[in-house]
């Protein structure tokens, strides 16, 4: 024990002595480790511990899908819950969800909206969550007209209700409907993230084995499994179940025409969804990051290693073990990462919240990225990696020291130096080719955003501003109230001054709430073996193309005169018409939902628009049918306004709103364009963080060359005033430094463009319309690494070049 | 020829070197007085901290005199600045160090065609020429490959010399070219600088030991930074 406490004591000491080296490394350390933690901790809690979850890998997502047609990863419907909890299930419990909006009434205060997530009674047991305060919901408050209770979230209770304690019996007013408070969820609970309320879904019981339910699949289901059981054995209980239901639809399954199937998947998997990839690559730079920093860390421990290589022959000559002398050095290395670790936990706690507003609100919204025991461990094992990196190679360089020569030293041989030298400067091209990748990277993921930017989405967004609204159901219980309402708010929002034109649907492009469903074409016979046609369906009002300014191609657009009473009508998109008419004219043609359903006319057909993505846009296209023939409860609206700032009249918009029915909030007031852009949050959080990082990486790159550089001086400085001495220029030592430099970073280019091609897998998969082979990147890049070098190089090359050769001999 | 041989190549007058260090007037050397013509060979010696290196600086052009005047080859070279005096030391002063100071990452080769390197006009083809003619003179020609740690104290300095005379310049200034050789190697380098003597060379060497001083033309005694005694070896002697 005593032998451990002195070579601490002789580490702290040692390091002590160079106060400057050991800042240096603690500081170069804790931004390493502190942006690894952060990255891990916000991957940790978007995906691999989704917040609040006690066990997720306990936890599975219920799902259906379509082997025919785009839809292979689906919501279920109520009566495939009800197969997957059937007698069998390999679950031990299951719930489902359907997300809802309630229109919250304080006293004589505006309306605001609440999300809400509306649950079968499970829901909590499910994620073994218990209640903060109250209780959670009891099977018969989940039945029709009986689902009048709700359970606050901590943040709703907290920011919403000022945290009363006496909140749980409370009456509230949602949707003009009095719902009992009785019960409030811990903070460590919040799923789906951003529900504040929840309450009961009360489906009938019968509902849950309805095979007329089947196909209309709109609940988000979720399972614990059993102990012992897995996901593999809830997929073959779902496939068995999935069989049997196609079996009994008999020889016209539409099941089996459709590929239909159930299967499960880690919760895990299903949230992360298309994050962990983006995630990954960020916890890989940041990995690289830290390796550049060890590296440096290990050169100037090098460096150091060489200036005490005397003091350490004298150990050697004394009796010192090799043994001891790597604990010396290993102790030492500790020492500084876990003092590394310690201040980047700090900076990682201030970084994670400058993370998550970067982040896409997919990720960011209500995630909660605690710092827990698996971030502390996770810190522990980084700074554990970190001493080993930085410690091995001064720890060998110094227990193979030529003692005997060390002790005799006359300042003939240099040759340890020069293999240490040699050592960091390969440690220099590593952190070069690194930081090449990653700027590399970074550049064609600048590149790949310019192009996504440059996108058609098929619209004008410029001068409209959008907003969400819903109208709770026991108020508009029938169409006609619904009519009334959005027909009163569109004659208040077009007298508003400066707005040209109107549009509603129940989704706006880029406000992704739409869905989907499947039709027939009268007189087209569907084959046995065919699901028949399938497409995007949106409810809109008469002003949409004009709004929105989608170009018409043929045939005409709704006016006021298609009513519910009046032939039915719609309007697809050319996707749709090449879709299912090519080669013909579709304008004429007539669809319905199904035989017993009145026939639909195609009276128009209009340019396809981009609905949410800009970079992946859906195969299926659009059947649009008009808002007074297909009304809903959920809408959506963009206004054109003539004012340069759209969002000028985001408070009109709802004074309009309000002057039609004053309980009803208008929300997510945004202009178009910042929905296009929103959409573009994910690509644009990847692209800021590799650029970051790469900058970072930059940076510790020529941190470690100019080290490098510097000590490559110190250590040539009797060469460099002999050089003088025989007549060299100052110009000649200059060019003979940066040359040094820039050799490592022409190695270093060179590594780093081996490293490019052996990642353009990786790099490609995050492309957009961008080769990963582009000259233009690669040379900016590589002109970006030359510059920084020449800075790196010059000051030290300055100071060579500065040598007086008579001072340096006199030294001999 | 008569005209060269009566002028001086090396011609110092009422020369003196003052370092000044927190507040403190070192007077290095005062008051000197030195000429050396084309193929002398002049020996300085003195005890330790006498001025004779620093002096050896100064006529190196290493180094700058705080007064006095410095005429190299008939041209005043006193205060030239940093290229100018680099481009002169380049062409007309070659070096001996007492520790070779030859750079361990070159071969002997590399070495001696260092100085060469740094003259623009002169060919590859030029160099070599010099270079390997530098080598026979002093035999080492065997050796190009060799890096400095593959060979001997006394081959090491071989190489040194080789390297001043690769150059061809007009006087090599040799400061204790024995001082880190046994006495086998240091009488080996000692017959050396003598046969370059015969051959024409001029030669200024610093030393402390007689034995070695015993082998100059001249000898140049300083003390507290002034000469005390110039001339034959045994008539120094006499004076100091």
């Amino acid at each position: 024990m005593s032998g451990i406490t002195q070579t601490v004591r002789y580490a702290l000491r040692q390091l002590g002595r160079s106060p400057g080296f050991t800042v240096t490394a603690i500081l170069t350390l804790a931004l390493g480790i502190g942006a690894n933690v952060a990255v891990f901790s916000v991957m940790n809690a978007v995906m691999l511990n989704p917040s609040g979850i006690p066990h997720p890998d306990r936890i599975v997502a219920l799902r259906a899908n379509y082997s025919v047609g785009v839809l292979n990863n689906i919501s279920m419907s109520a009566t495939d819950f009800g197969d997957a909890i059937s007698e069998g299930t390999p679950l031990a419990a299951g719930a489902v969800m359907n997300s809802a909006n309630y229109n919250y009434l304080a006293g004589d205060s505006s309306p605001v909206r609440l999300i809400g997530a509306q649950v079968s009674w499970h829901w909590f047991d499910v994620f073994q969550a218990t209640p903060m305060m109250g209780r959670t919901f009891r099977p018969e408050e989940d039945l029709p007209n009986a689902n009048h209770e709700l359970v606050l979230s901590y943040r709703s209770w907290k920011n919403r209700f000022g945290a009363d304690p006496n909140i749980v019996g409370r009456k509230l007013n949602l949707n003009e409907q009095s719902y009992e408070v009785i019960g409030v969820m811990g903070p460590e609970f919040g799923w789906p993230n951003q529900a504040e309320l929840w309450v009961p879904l009360g489906l009938p019981s019968g509902a849950y084995t309805d095979p007329k339910n089947r196909y209309n699949e709109y609940l988000f289901a979720v399972g614990r499994l059993r102990d012992g059981a897995t996901v593999q054995a809830v997929n073959v209980f779902l496939k068995r179940k999935a069989q049997v239901s196609v079996l009994a639809e008999g020889t016209a399954s539409y099941g089996k025409a459709s590929g239909w199937g159930m299967f499960s998947m880690p919760l895990n998997d299903f949230v992360s969804g298309n994050l962990s990839k983006p995630l990954s690559i960020l916890l890989g730079a940041v990995l690289l990051i830290l390796l550049i920093v060890c590296a440096n860390i290990a050169g100037l421990q090098l460096a150091r290693a060489t200036a005490r290589q005397r003091e350490v022959a004298i150990q050697i000559a004394l009796g010192a073990s090799r043994a001891r002398l790597i604990r010396h050095a290993l102790v030492e290395s500790l020492i500084l990462a876990a003092a590394g670790v310690g201040l980047g936990l700090l900076l990682a706690k201030v970084a994670i919240p400058a993370l998550m507003l970067l982040a896409p609100v997919n990720v960011g919204a209500n995630i909660q990225v605690p710092m827990g025991m698996d971030v502390l461990l996770f810190a522990v094992a980084v700074g554990v990696l970190c001493a080993v990196l930085c410690g091995t190679a001064p720890a060998w360089h110094m227990t193979h020291v030529r003692w005997f020569q060390s002790l005799q030293e006359s300042g003939r041989s240099e040759t340890s130096s020069r293999s240490r030298q040699r050592l960091r400067s390969a440690l220099v091209i590593a952190e070069i080719a690194t930081a090449m990748l990653l700027l590399v990277g970074a550049g064609l993921l600048v590149r790949s955003l310019e192009q996504v930017e440059r996108v058609e989405t098929g619209l004008d967004s410029r001068g409209v501003m959008t907003a969400l609204l819903s109208l709770p159901p026991d108020k508009y219980k029938s169409n006609e109230s619904k009519e009334a309402f959005f027909s009163a708010l569109e004659t208040q929002l077009r007298a508003q001054p400066g707005v040209e034109d109107v549009a509603m649907s129940d989704s706006l492009p880029f406000v992704a709430l739409g869905g989907s469903s499947s039709f027939i074409i009268l007189g087209r016979p569907v084959a046995a073996n065919d699901p028949g046609p399938h497409g995007n369906i949106r409810s809109i009002s008469p002003g949409y193309f004009s709004t929105l300014r989608i170009p018409v191609l043929r045939g005409r657009v709704f006016t006021d005169g298609d009513r519910a009473t009046t032939e039915q009508v719609a309007v697809i998109d050319d996707v749709l018409a090449r879709q299912y008419w090519p080669n013909q004219d579709p304008v004429g043609q007539h669809i319905a939902f199904g035989l017993k359903t009145p026939p639909i006319t195609i009276v128009g057909l209009v340019k396809h628009a981009r609905d949410n993505s800009l970079e992946a846009d859906g195969t299926e296209g659009y059947y649009l049918l008009p808002l007074a023939q297909q009304p809903v409860r959920d809408f959506s609206f963009a206004v054109r306004t003539s004012a340069a700032n759209p969002e000028s009249i985001a408070d009109a918009m709802k004074a309009a709103a309000r002057g039609v029915d004053p309980n009803q909030p208008m929300y997510d007031l945004k202009s178009m364009d910042e929905r296009i852009d929103a959409s573009l949050s994910g690509r644009k959080f990847l692209v800021v963080l590799l650029s970051l990082f790469a900058g970072l990486a930059l940076l510790l790159a020529a941190l470690g060359l100019y080290g490098v550089i510097t000590y490559g001086v110190k250590l040539r400085m009797r060469e460099l005033g002999i050089r003088l001495a025989l007549g060299a220029q100052r110009s000649d030592v200059l060019r003979l430094v940066l040359g040094q430099g820039l050799r490592l970073a022409a190695a270093g280019l060179a590594l780093g463009l081996a490293s490019v091609i052996a990642a353009n897998r990786i790099l490609a998969s995050l492309l957009f319309q961008v080769s990963w082979f582009n000259p233009l990147t690669l040379l900016a890049t590589s002109l970006m690494l030359a510059v920084t070098v020449v800075f790196a190089s010059y000051l030290p090359a300055q100071r060579a070049s500065k040598v007086d050769p008579m001072e340096t001999l006199r030294q001999e | 020829m008569a005209e060269s041989a009566r002028q001086p190549l090396i011609q110092i007058e009422d020369l003196t070197k003052v370092f000044y260090t927190d507040e403190i007037e070192t007077h290095a050397l005062s008051g000197i007085h030195l000429a050396i013509t084309k193929g002398e060979y002049v020996a300085m010696s003195g005890p330790s901290g006498c001025g004779k290196s620093t002096l050896l600086s100064i006529i190196g052009l290493l180094d700058t005199p705080t007064s006095g005047r410095y005429q190299l080859n008939g041209h005043p070279v006193e205060s030239l600045d940093f290229a100018e005096r680099s481009r002169i030391r380049n062409q007309e002063i070659g070096f001996i160090f007492q520790s070779f100071n030859l750079i361990g990452d070159l071969t002997v080769y590399e070495n001696v065609e260092l100085p060469l390197t740094y003259r623009l006009k002169m060919s590859a083809a030029d160099r070599k020429l010099r270079v390997m003619e530098a080598l026979e003179r002093v035999g080492m020609a065997h050796r190009v490959r060799h890096y400095p740690s593959q060979l001997s104290g006394g081959q090491q300095q071989r190489v040194a010399v080789a390297r001043a005379l690769g150059g061809q310049p007009s006087i090599l200034l040799a400061d204790e070219p024995t001082g880190n050789l046994d006495s086998r190697n240091g009488d080996a380098v000692m017959e050396l600088l003598q046969k370059l003597h015969q051959e024409g060379a001029t030669i200024c060497m610093v030393t402390h030991d007689p034995r070695f001083a015993a082998h100059a033309q001249r000898e140049v005694h300083l003390f507290d930074g002034k000469v005390v005694a110039e001339g034959r070896m045994q008539e120094v002697m006499q004076k100091v």
